[in-house]
């Protein structure tokens, strides 16, 4: 009998969790939801280069610069590899859905203003991200499963 | 304002680029998932029978290909990671398709019995041809490689010209004219190691690599200025002739001066138009597919090691970028990004 009972408890608890987590989704997209945005970041850091590929939007917003080119997206990965940069001790400050005047964080051009309009979905937020390396800024968007894709990123202070 | 600044500059670009809205070229062949950059600046997946218009850009991935065919007049393949776009210039009064190779590597060939070709460029140079199979590989740093198979190509840049023949190949580097020619028979030229080579030397020296495009910006610039000033006095002109021809009352009269005065200055600003968007859209190129990446390569290099060499070239990059955003930017517009 009690454990009849217990696993009606049980069943109950998971129907209440699996419940609590499709409110969740269907509240939060997952390019603003910041356990999916550290499951992003975690993949920056630990995966390959071809998975990074798949995680990363074209084009794709680096400081000021528009870089359109597969290979030139590869190039970047594959850079940040090889200098073992990584988005190391991660911590969110804050998600803040993407809004007109927020391109200005990556700088005050046409590219960037443009970049903004066009190619950030209506799910991009930006992320500020503190790391062992400093304050990132990163444009998260649409997805690929349960985790946001990376659109662009920046920093605080090393940008020209 | 902006709105109907946009209107009368479309209307004389309408009135400029008429003949050559005809003149599509087809997808005929592709592999892999080579994408299409439109006229509105969209970005959408290439497919088969898509027909595109002068301006439209064909983009492919590393493992892409494309083939587009103009009628019979020309055969275009543009392989591996490459930017392919159709543009035009007008030059000596007649308005030019300029095929162009931004980055990567396209092999053309053209129909000698069709009629008139047309021009072959990169971001750095143009080319005049005639009845030619050529390939043409476009670098990294903005350096140009013309390959001829067969016919004859004149390739200009910084004011000098060499011709070449078959089987006989040159290079442009980046703002400057062309150097000496060369036979590639039995040479093997491959892509992929002649663009290595380059990002080589652009790595091993990236502050060279800056004032080169800084050479080939302030070309842009002279041809923008030129033409700016050439649209100016051809639109207070016809501005004046359509002030005129409302005065006249007429209708045959007016008819007349439409036909005589008016439209002919219309088409020269159309022209005009034409001109400074070709300079300030090859300076656009040459931010996104040559500063741009070198950019992107100097600032994931060092990411954790910004020396004073890095300052440097950091500090050189904010000037040129300032300087292009004051002097090409505000003749761009949304679609151009």
């Amino acid at each position: 009998m009690k454990n009849i009972t217990n696993g009606i408890i049980a069943r109950a608890l998971i129907g209440v969790l699996f419940l609590v987590g499709l409110v969740s989704c269907s509240t939060l997209p997952p390019s603003q939801n910041p356990g999916r945005i550290l499951s992003l970041i975690k993949a920056l850091n630990t995966e390959s280069v071809p998975d990074l590929m798949k995680r990363t939007s074209r084009p794709f917003l680096l400081d000021g610069e528009i870089i359109i080119r597969e290979a030139d997206i590869e190039t970047l990965w594959q850079n940040l590899r090889d200098s073992q940069f990584t988005f190391t001790e991660a911590d969110i400050q804050s998600v803040t859905p993407v809004k007109p005047d927020l391109y200005r964080l990556f700088g005050e051009s046409k590219d960037v203003e443009y970049f903004f309009r066009k190619y950030i979905p209506k799910d991009g937020a930006i992320v500020e991200l503190n790391t062992a390396h400093g304050t990132f800024y990163i444009i998260t968007g649409s997805r690929t499963w349960f985790t946001p894709k990376i659109i662009g990123f920046t920093s605080k202070g090393v940008t020209p | 304002m902006k709105h109907r600044k946009c209107y009368i500059i479309s209307f004389y670009l309408l009135i400029g680029a008429g003949i050559l809205l005809a003149q599509n070229t087809m997808v005929t062949y592709i592999e892999g998932s080579p994408q299409r950059k439109d006229n509105k600046g969209l970005l959408s997946l290439l497919d088969y029978g898509n027909q595109l218009a002068t301006g439209e850009s064909v983009i492919t991935g590393k493992t892409d290909l494309a083939e587009l065919s103009q009628g019979n007049t020309s055969t275009i393949r543009i392989k591996p990671n490459t930017v392919f776009t159709i543009r035009e210039i007008e030059l000596g009064g007649q308005k030019e398709q300029v095929l162009t190779t931004t980055v990567g590597a396209v092999s053309m060939r053209f129909n000698r019995l069709a009629g008139k070709e047309p021009r072959v460029g990169t971001v750095s140079t143009i080319a005049g041809i005639r009845g030619t199979e050529l390939t043409v590989f476009a670098g990294p740093d903005g350096s140009t490689l013309f390959i001829v198979e067969s016919g004859l190509v004149s390739v200009t840049a910084a004011g000098s010209t060499v011709d070449l023949r078959e089987k006989e190949a040159v290079e442009v580097p980046a703002g400057g004219p062309p150097g000496e020619k060369y036979s590639v028979i039995g040479r093997e030229l491959d892509f992929s190691s002649w663009a290595q080579g380059k990002t080589e030397e652009l790595l091993a020296d990236p502050q060279s690599t800056l004032e080169k495009s800084v050479t080939l910006l302030t070309q842009f610039k002279a041809g923008l200025s030129e033409w700016v000033e050439k649209y100016e006095k051809a639109r207070i002109e016809s501005d004046a002739a359509v002030k005129k021809m409302g005065e006249i009352t007429d209708t045959e009269a007016q008819k007349k001066y439409q036909d005589e005065v008016w439209f002919p200055l219309a088409l020269q600003t159309g022209n005009a138009i034409l001109n400074y968007r070709y300079y300030t859209l090859s300076a656009l190129s040459l931010r996104r597919y040559v500063l741009g990446p070198l950019y992107m390569q100097v600032r994931t290099r060092n990411m954790l090691k910004q020396d004073g060499s890095y300052q440097k070239f950091m500090e050189r990059y904010r000037q040129i970028i300032q300087d292009f955003q004051t002097t090409f930017e505000p003749y761009t517009n949304i679609t151009d990004y």
